[in-house]
């Protein structure tokens, strides 16, 4: 028993391979290497081939909080994660700031905010059943400490996963007994795919060894202790492997029957089903990680090539969808998009209207090439996820404004359509799932017709009721200011027409959908009852105004008001998470919603007010 | 009817047809359509749906307020009276107008819906085959003779009179206990005081039924019911519970008896054979990408295959089979379908259609109005 525990005091570290070859290699500079083409290699990832470079920035998002920790590109993370796994656990690349996590893992409270996987290894492996306790309990019951806390250690679970990925292919820092060296003269390249041919044979050993000597190392001599430490690292190593299946770099099923299955290294290696051909694909990466590791980059270089042609050979990927997801993530669309809108607006206010203009279009241009590039690289219609249909809504609010402004010179809606598109672009990222942008989607919502009917028809009725709103406040602030008015009744009933004709279109379209998909026209679904609230609002601002109860700076108010509908019936329907359309707790939306809500009504409070006053003041002079 | 009772009931109705109507009207519609979305959280759909929107009165404790079907009632009653009587027939309101006439249209598809569609749901495995469409939420008592059903008694009748339901058989039931969700726990941790002549048998040997909450989900709900049986070779107490795993065997007058209580079972003119269910994933994922069924439908001697997959469902004889959900495990695959009868699922596409053109007209005829006014 005590011979396990001992090893099991062992097992955390050596299951990382991060102690491999240590002695044997210099500290890789990560900047000296060309990572353009390693960049491109194809991985299987969330249920989509991806390059590289993409799962290199999703997973070190998730490690580190940053796709570009410490200022290196996490393409270079990873491959020092892959090849070296020994250096990326000195790196100090886990951010740290709150003293009181600090404090909790026993952490040096004054130093720098950023720690090594070597640093917090022992606290998390310390804190390792807390941390279980606190996976069992919803997100949403969660405090902010203990998300942090979870976040550092699902960082450094996927940190190891990595790195354990490739720890068959590299040399092993092992310690042979006498009677295995003979079989390896050179103990410094032995990797784990030939020390895994000694397994029978090492197993018999210690077998023989504690049956004579029982399970108490001490009891052991030199050698036969180098023996059952010899057996423990394939053990461990194994075990670690066996959970390892993150890294999907190896395509499965050479018929290519459609759905080609991918799987880990160590997947295959322990359960079958590899292929000469992943033989071949798995010798390229050895190649590579040897090269890496001497630092020799033209080694690398050949390397890479080499497996890119086979990758060719074998149709594994599009080259140009890849290029094209590099240029995606690289290039931040939305944020060049939402400040030229921004810009766009300070034009308008100092009254530069081409300068507005040219910003608008060269934002919309920026913003639908990106919007047009997600459909090229996930092979769907743009709109199928809550972050999608806001960039899409943002969309629409500008566009909307600049077919104003191009088909009948009139820039009314430049302002409100600028300012609604800049502030939903920058709200976009705070609902990303966990810093992922370009999701698969769920077995229901994966249908290009209704995803380019219903889904574009409503999120455009989205656009247009925001484009109402945000006309309808700049009329109330005109109203106020007792400025000029550059926006009529007649435009805000009209885009209000049209905002009803999309939403109450869209709505009914999702009611077929459900009918074709569930059998059920309507289900009051909280989606569905968010979608008709809207409908519903739009048509009773209508009704007020044929019926003259609702008039001027009411009705105003009013549509002003659809800004709050479309943001309950758009995000607040998640916080329930019910129903069929639930698409899971966004953290932190309550607070947001309500925050925006109030500040929304406040403001619609005060235009009228001063609106009465003004009016009020105009009587009294008269 | 002379002249001025005429001109009153115009007066009344024009004044019913008005637009302050549905102004008046939809707050509290839109009221009731955010409580009863919230309720969903706290009640589930199916009760929030129930006590919302499916219902002429809402309860707020002892106040009764208009439910779903009160106030979609009032506005449709609106509409209608609107689009008969009082529409301004004209070029400029022709877009007003289809689009009232396409929200008529929905609402007279929703009302054909809400009084003849059935749901249900067919459970087969791969290799087996099924007539029978299993109900949601009615559960009821099966009692079969040589395995023909001989009587259905739905679980609200046995709640209140089982024995008119009952009569004409050689032996009686006596209800003793039913619950909306059961707990099932050991027998001697359960005590119950029944007629004494009734020793427990079956499952009652060592199985109990106690009254819980209903849970918030209704599928979770596990109904159930404990009775006498008198009259057989086998009388005592038993328990019926959903899900039951073996039928209730006896034999009363010489004749074979079998009672079981579960999901309401209806029977389909045809039957449905399962040749091969597939969850496709997504590549390097378990991500499902989609579902299919490979399925043969027996309609006496005629027999073909269909596949049935997410959003593309099997239609035949009025019925429509969705592939709705799954169990997998390493002996076997079963794929569950959903099935629906719906009379009234061509409104909503004709009336989408014409809401479309009329409120596209609309919308079109507004920019004109305005281009031309600047």
């Amino acid at each position: 028993m005590r011979f396990f525990l001992f090893l099991m005091f062992l097992f955390f570290y050596a299951a990382l391979p991060a102690h491999a070859g240590e002695a044997n290699i210099k500290n890789i500079e990560l900047e000296a290497f060309d990572y353009q083409k390693f960049s491109q290699i194809p991985i299987a990832h969330e249920g989509r081939i991806r390059p590289l470079d993409s799962f290199a920035q999703s997973q070190f998002r998730l490690i580190t909080g940053s796709h570009n920790p410490g200022g290196k590109p996490a393409i270079a993370w990873l491959a020092l994660a892959l090849f070296d796994p020994g250096q990326i656990a000195q790196e100090k690349i886990f951010l740290i700031k709150d003293k009181r996590i600090k404090h909790q893992m026993g952490l040096p409270e004054d130093g720098p905010d950023y720690y090594s996987l070597q640093d917090i290894k022992a606290p998390l492996e310390k804190g390792r059943k807390s941390a279980a306790a606190l996976f069992e309990i919803p997100a949403a019951k969660l405090t902010a400490e203990q998300k942090k806390f979870l976040d550092i250690y699902n960082g450094a679970e996927i940190l190891m996963q990595i790195m354990r990925s490739f720890s068959m292919l590299l040399p092993l820092d092992v310690d042979l007994p006498d009677i295995y060296k003979q079989k390896f003269p050179d103990n410094a390249d032995i990797d784990f795919r030939e020390l895994y041919n000694l397994d029978a044979d090492l197993n018999a050993r210690i077998q023989s060894i504690v049956t004579a000597k029982g399970d108490d190392p001490k009891n052991y001599s030199a050698q036969e202790q180098k023996i059952a430490y010899l057996g423990f690292q394939i053990n461990v190593l194994r075990e670690a492997g066996a959970k390892n299946s993150i890294f999907k770099i190896m395509p499965l099923d050479w018929q290519n029957t459609g759905m080609r299955q991918w799987d880990a290294p160590w997947q295959i290696l322990l359960q079958g089903g590899g292929s000469p051909r992943n033989a071949q694909y798995l010798n390229q990466w050895q190649k590579m990680a040897l090269s890496f590791r001497a630092g020799d980059m033209q080694g690398w270089d050949l390397a890479i090539s080499g497996f890119q042609d086979m990758a060719l050979e074998d149709h594994l990927y599009a080259p140009w969808r890849f290029s094209l997801e590099r240029l995606y993530l690289t290039f931040q669309p939305y944020l060049i998009a939402s400040l030229l809108y921004l810009g766009a607006c300070g034009a308008f206010i100092i009254r530069w209207n081409k300068a507005s203009l040219a910003l608008t279009i060269s934002g919309a241009a920026i913003h639908s090439s990106a919007i047009i590039a997600r459909i090229l690289i996930l092979d769907r219609p743009p709109v199928g996820t809550l972050y999608e249909s806001v960039l899409f809504v943002a969309l629409i609010c500008v566009v909307g404004g600049l077919i104003m402004k191009i088909r009948r010179g009139d820039n009314t809606l430049m302002l409100p359509g600028n300012l609604g598109a800049a502030l939903l672009l920058m709200l976009a990222p705070l609902i990303l799932p966990q810093g992922e942008s370009l999701e698969i989607l769920s077995a229901v919502l994966n249908t290009s017709f209704w995803l380019s009917t219903h889904v574009i028809i409503i999120t455009a009725g989205y656009g247009f009721s925001i484009l109402t709103a945000m006309a309808a406040h700049y009329m109330l602030w005109q109203q106020a200011r007792c400025a000029e008015q550059k926006i009529s009744y007649a435009l805000l009933s009209s885009l209000s027409m049209l905002a009803l004709l999309f939403t109450c279109v869209g709505t009914v379209l999702g009611g077929i959908w459900a009918d074709q998909s569930w059998g059920r026209f309507w289900g009051w679904d909280p989606k569905e009852n968010g979608a008709l609230l809207i409908v519903l609002w739009l048509i009773w601002v209508q009704h007020g105004r044929m019926s003259g109860l609702l008039q001027g700076p009411l009705y105003a108010a009013s549509l002003s008001c659809l800004n709050v509908i479309v943001a309950l019936a758009w995000f607040g329907v998640n916080l329930l998470n019910v129903g069929l359309h639930s698409y899971g707790f966004t953290s932190g939306l309550a607070t947001g919603l309500g925050i925006f809500c109030a500040a929304e009504i406040s403001i619609l409070l005060t235009l009228l007010f001063l609106i009465k006053r003004g009016a009020g003041d105009k009587t009294h002079a008269a | 009817m002379n002249g001025t009772t005429r001109t009153h009931i115009w007066r009344i109705l024009e004044i019913l047809a008005q637009a302050k109507i549905p102004f008046y009207i939809l707050p509290a519609l839109m009221i009731l359509l955010v409580a009863g979305t919230i309720a969903q959280a706290e009640m589930g759909l199916y009760a929030a749906q129930s006590k919302f929107f499916n219902a002429f009165i809402l309860w707020a404790g002892p106040i009764p307020l208009p439910g779903g079907y009160t106030l979609i009632g009032i506005l449709s009653f609106n509409l209608l009276l609107k689009f008969i009587a009082f529409s301004q027939w004209s070029r400029a309101k022709s877009g007003i107008i289809l689009a009232h006439l396409g929200a008529l249209v929905l609402l007279i598809g929703g009302l054909l819906t809400a009084l003849t569609a059935r749901e249900g749901f067919m459970v087969i495995a791969e290799g087996a085959q099924s007539p029978f469409v299993y109900d949601y939420h009615t559960r009821e008592l099966m009692i079969y003779e040589k395995g023909h059903l001989l009587r259905a008694i739905p679980f609200g009748d046995l709640k209140n009179d089982a024995d008119t339901a009952l009569k004409g058989l050689p032996f009686t039931l006596q209800i003793l206990e039913t619950c909306d969700h059961c707990k099932i726990s050991r027998r001697e941790e359960t005590p119950q005081a029944f007629a004494a002549d009734l020793t427990p048998q079956g499952m009652a040997t060592f199985m109990a039924l106690s009254p819980q909450p209903p849970e918030k989900e209704q599928e979770a709900n596990i109904p159930g019911l404990s009775f006498g049986i008198r009259g057989s070779d086998a009388d005592g107490l038993y328990i019926g519970f959903d899900g039951m795993p073996e039928p209730i065997e006896f034999n009363a007058g010489n004749r074979d008896y079998k009672i079981i209580f579960g999901k309401q079972q209806r029977l389909l003119p045809f039957a449905l054979k399962l040749d091969d269910f597939r969850k496709i994933d997504y590549p390097g994922s378990n991500t499902a990408r989609g579902y299919e069924s490979d399925v043969r439908v027996l309609d006496g001697k005629a027999e073909w295959k269909a596949l049935i997959e997410m959003n593309a469902p099997l239609r035949y004889k009025g019925y429509i089979f969705y592939q709705s959900d799954f169990e997998q495990n390493a002996m076997s695959e079963i794929t569950i379908l959903s099935v629906v009868e719906n009379k009234g699922r061509y409104f909503p596409y004709i009336g989408t259609g014409i809401i479309a053109i009329g409120l596209l007209i609309q919308t079109a005829l507004s920019f004109r109005t305005r281009k031309r006014k600047s």
